[in-house]
């Protein structure tokens, strides 16, 4: 009976929690990428995900977003109550989910602020608003382009033609106008000049919130230096192989991954 | 996916420039369109059964331009010819079945000439075209961007060339074409060709055959936009080019 309660009480924190992922397996063209992946994230907190290459990292952020090439074999993910690996990944970004890419993708001739303008009318209306008027979404824009230390001209700029520290700005950008519950980093460090990642890191500090949550995928100890993460989880294998506090990203930098890998 | 016109907005060539001579070919003769032309005298158009040949002199700059408007199922050979220092740009835009031969004669020196053309095609529309850019004399300059966005059964004939004659030397020519096939039955052939006989001249040429790759629809799906509106989005974004690639001022 006690065992029962206790049970319950604990389901009810996994649900009352901003997302739940439970013994996840994914497969990329029929190899298992993801082995039983487990993961719950209140909101408010922010996880470092941390690995070798191939143990899963990007395949997690891909999953969460609704990548069409990565195959749900089993498991469960839960976002606010709700089964997400339901929904489609448009409706998914609607609800809050958010990834910054690590290489996001060059579109020819599509203007960053009408694209941005589309993706946030987009969220509003599967919230039941209204579409933003352009004169609110200029403000909003202009804003946003300060806080990540990008030049007006940007207005007129194309999703082309970029630098690759400005293209990873405008992932920023995008998570600046459309505010995400959600938040995903998939290596924004790499690829980023010292200047570029000292703009990105002062925008990410604004950015936080009390009711937003992250999930930091680095090679590096760079920004946790610069945002506290409150988990740091060691992928292995496709699944978490430790989870410990942020003197565990410090280890990692000092001696590698390679004790971890002998524990899967 | 049925009617194009109705999924995109066309770029509204006459509000960015109000000027724009238009002429409109009905099948058989070409009527001169509602508005009077602007800066393009009828003294400078030569119509006869076969052709419509519009005759720039020397030191004419035709800085609105040109808007050739085809109706359904229409033929229509348009000669343009430029003499020193004369300069213009043609913009067509064609939604239906049809023929356009398109010959450029860069007659004087400095004589300087931009195209583009938008073909938007659905059903079982086929638009051919041709141009050439005739380059006959020295420093001449011809710029063409064709672009098509092509559905259902259609089918879009694009034969381009570019012709620089001996003594063109200094001269620069480009030539691009990019087309988006938005369905399996829809079909382009294009050729785009040089003819060089001069030495001191730079050009350039080039063709793109292709949908919308699957990775630009992920991304914007991944940024709360369906599937159906990040096509819209991507078309109508390559359609507005034929505006802002303008480079003509």
């Amino acid at each position: 009976m006690i065992l029962n309660l206790v049970d319950i009480v604990e389901r009810l924190k996994f649900f009352s929690g901003m997302l739940g992922v439970k013994n996840l397996h994914v497969n990329i063209d029929s190899k298992e990428v993801l082995k039983g992946l487990n993961l719950s994230i209140n909101p408010g907190e922010t996880h470092a995900i941390m690995g070798p290459n191939g143990s899963g990292k990007s395949t997690t952020a891909g999953v969460l977003s609704g990548k069409k090439e990565l195959l749900v074999i089993s498991g469960e993910v839960d976002f606010f109550g709700k089964s997400l690996l339901e929904l489609s990944p448009e409706d998914r970004a609607n609800s809050g989910i958010f990834v910054a890419w690590q290489y996001p993708v060059e579109i020819p001739g599509v203007n960053i602020a009408s694209f941005l303008k589309a993706a946030l009318n987009s969220k509003r209306k599967y919230l039941g608003l209204e579409d933003i008027t352009s004169g609110d979404f200029l403000k909003l824009f202009k804003e946003k382009l300060e806080l990540i230390n990008l030049d007006e001209k940007f207005l007129y700029r194309t999703l082309e033609g970029l630098s690759g520290g400005e293209r990873k700005k405008i992932e920023i950008l995008q998570l600046a106008i459309l505010e995400p519950k959600l938040i995903i980093l998939d290596e924004l460090d790499s690829g980023l000049d010292t200047d570029s990642l000292k703009d990105v890191i002062k925008a990410l500090k604004t950015l936080q919130k009390p009711d937003n949550s992250w999930i930091i995928i680095t090679h590096y100890t760079t920004i946790l230096e610069n945002i506290d993460p409150d988990f740091v989880h060691i992928f292995s294998g496709g699944k978490i192989a430790k989870t410990g506090g942020k003197e565990l990203a410090q280890e990692i930098e000092k001696s590698g991954f390679e004790k971890f890998k002998a524990n899967v | 996916m049925k009617n194009l016109k109705l999924m995109f907005e066309l770029p509204n060539l006459f509000r960015i420039y109000p000027q724009l001579n238009r002429l409109v070919f009905k099948k058989g003769f070409l009527e001169k369109a509602d508005s009077d032309f602007t800066d393009l005298r009828l003294s400078q158009i030569e119509i006869n059964n076969s052709q419509t040949s519009i005759n720039l002199s020397k030191n004419k700059v035709l800085k609105s331009g040109l808007y050739l408007k085809l109706e359904d199922e229409v033929n229509c050979r348009v000669v343009l010819n430029l003499q020193e220092y004369s300069k213009t740009r043609v913009f067509v835009i064609q939604e239906k079945t049809g023929n356009l031969n398109l010959e450029i004669n860069l007659e004087g020196r400095e004589a300087n000439v931009e195209i583009h053309v938008l073909s938007l095609l659905g059903e079982f529309s086929i638009f051919n075209l041709d141009t050439i850019s005739n380059h006959k004399s020295e420093i001449t300059t011809s710029k063409v961007i064709v672009k098509s966005v092509l559905d259902d059964s259609s089918k879009f004939v694009f034969l381009g060339r570019i012709r620089i004659e001996k003594h063109s030397e200094k001269s620069v020519a480009s030539l691009l074409n990019k087309n988006i096939i938005l369905s399996d039955k829809a079909k382009v052939e294009t050729m785009p060709e040089l003819e060089i006989l001069a030495s001191d001249v730079k050009c350039s040429h080039g063709a793109s055959v292709g949908g919308i790759s699957p990775e630009i629809l992920c991304y914007l799906q991944t940024r709360g936009i369906g599937p159906e509106e990040a096509k819209n989005l991507v078309i109508q974004s390559y359609i507005s080019e034929i505006v802002n690639l303008s480079s003509f001022s």
